[in-house]
């Protein structure tokens, strides 16, 4: 991370650690706080959109993973979401174990189904990985349906295990995944297999691109900013609709994906490093601004 | 959507950058899905033919990322 005027590392730990200065510090307990009591005074609806929030960006940080840090594209997570949802919905329906426990049976099944689907990684790269997500996602969904219960060659050289970090990066990638998708099934209420579809998952990957790729502050951006303005638009249809009665009776249902095409397009033409890039720009320019030349 | 993706295990099949392997892949992929849909249902669940097309595509990942005729890339990252 980008540190004050003056803040060294001196150490491994120092270098890698999360709150550094005391200001995080101070920063992190205030939100913490603030998160704690968000819901004495929050509206119902806000704070669903809050959960939602929540859950999403724990999903997105594993997305991250594999996308940003480890660069294995895939456009499969809402299937392992899936996977991670319905384990945690059997668990603690059909065989009454507690919420912890099915937490982390979802996280661990969602890992595994990950490290299956991410055997091909090994062999290809790139666009095929991604066609390979996509059939992993259909696959997942396909059987959540029908059962009836429910790196770098240069790496290599260098003497690094790819192999090992590839399929770590996808057991991780789909463990958060899992986790995420326990506290979606809890949330919800009831498990359907129509929110795990493949516009989720682009949803997903458009959600990390738009908050900037392998940064820990990327997926956080991104999943706000997506997550805001799924309610936006849900704010906007009603009035597009009263004040342009000319258009066709379904437009309205089909704005939502119309923007988020838009925005995703754009973000890549003009900031492909995402929103993430930009507030660090915004920092720098900050810290240097009396030094302006 | 799922008809449309049909098409990408007809190309992942063939071979991304062959037009014959569409060619042949096309009819392969759907009596694979039509033969293998009438033999399988009955032995495994219902619904099999939806899935068959991406089953394919990872079996094939797995063997010959390239496809039946794609040229094949050797590359150094």
């Amino acid at each position: 991370m980008s540190l004050p005027c003056g803040i060294r590392n001196y150490t491994y730990a120092e270098d890698m650690a999360i709150l550094r200065t005391r200001t995080h510090w101070v920063l992190f307990v205030l939100f913490l706080a603030f998160l704690f009591t968000l819901p004495l005074y929050m509206a119902n609806r806000w704070l669903g959109v809050a959960n939602l929030i929540g859950i999403t960006l724990i999903a997105a940080t594993g997305l991250n993973i594999l996308i940003g840090y480890c660069g294995q594209l895939s456009i499969g997570h809402a299937g392992f979401i899936a996977v991670g949802a319905y384990t945690a919905a059997i668990l603690t329906n059909r065989f009454e174990l507690p919420f912890l426990v099915g937490l982390i049976c979802a996280g661990l099944a969602a890992g595994v189904v990950g490290l299956i689907f991410g055997i091909p990684s090994v062999r290809v790269k790139g666009f095929y990985l991604a066609i390979t997500t996509i059939a992993a996602q259909f696959i997942i969904i396909w059987v959540i349906n029908h059962w009836s219960i429910t790196g770098g060659f240069a790496a290599e050289v260098m003497g690094i295990n790819l192999f090992y970090y590839k399929m770590l990066a996808f057991f991780i990638g789909c463990f958060l995944a899992g986790i995420a998708g326990s506290l979606l099934a809890h949330w919800i209420g009831f498990m359907n297999a129509e929110h795990f579809t493949l516009t989720e998952s682009i949803l997903y990957v458009g959600m990390i691109i738009i908050g900037g790729l392998g940064t820990t502050l990327g997926p956080i951006l991104g999943v706000v900013f997506v997550r805001l303005l799924q309610q936006g638009v849900l704010f906007l249809t009603p009035a597009i609709e009263a004040a342009f009665p000319v258009l066709p009776s379904g437009f309205a249902s089909g704005i939502a994906p119309m923007l988020f095409g838009l925005v995703i397009i754009l973000f890549l033409i003009l900031e492909p490093r995402g929103f993430a890039h930009r507030w660090m720009l915004f920092k720098s320019a900050y810290r240097l601004w009396p030094f302006s030349y | 959507m799922e008809t449309g993706l049909k098409a990408f295990s007809v190309v992942i099949l063939g071979g991304l950058d062959s037009f014959i392997g569409a060619l042949i892949a096309g009819p392969i992929i759907g009596l694979a899905e039509s033969i293998g849909g009438g033999y399988l249902t009955p032995l495994l669940w219902a619904g099999v033919k939806d899935i068959i097309p991406f089953v394919i595509i990872i079996i094939v990942m797995i063997i010959k990322p390239y496809g039946l005729f794609g040229e094949v890339r050797i590359e150094r990252i």
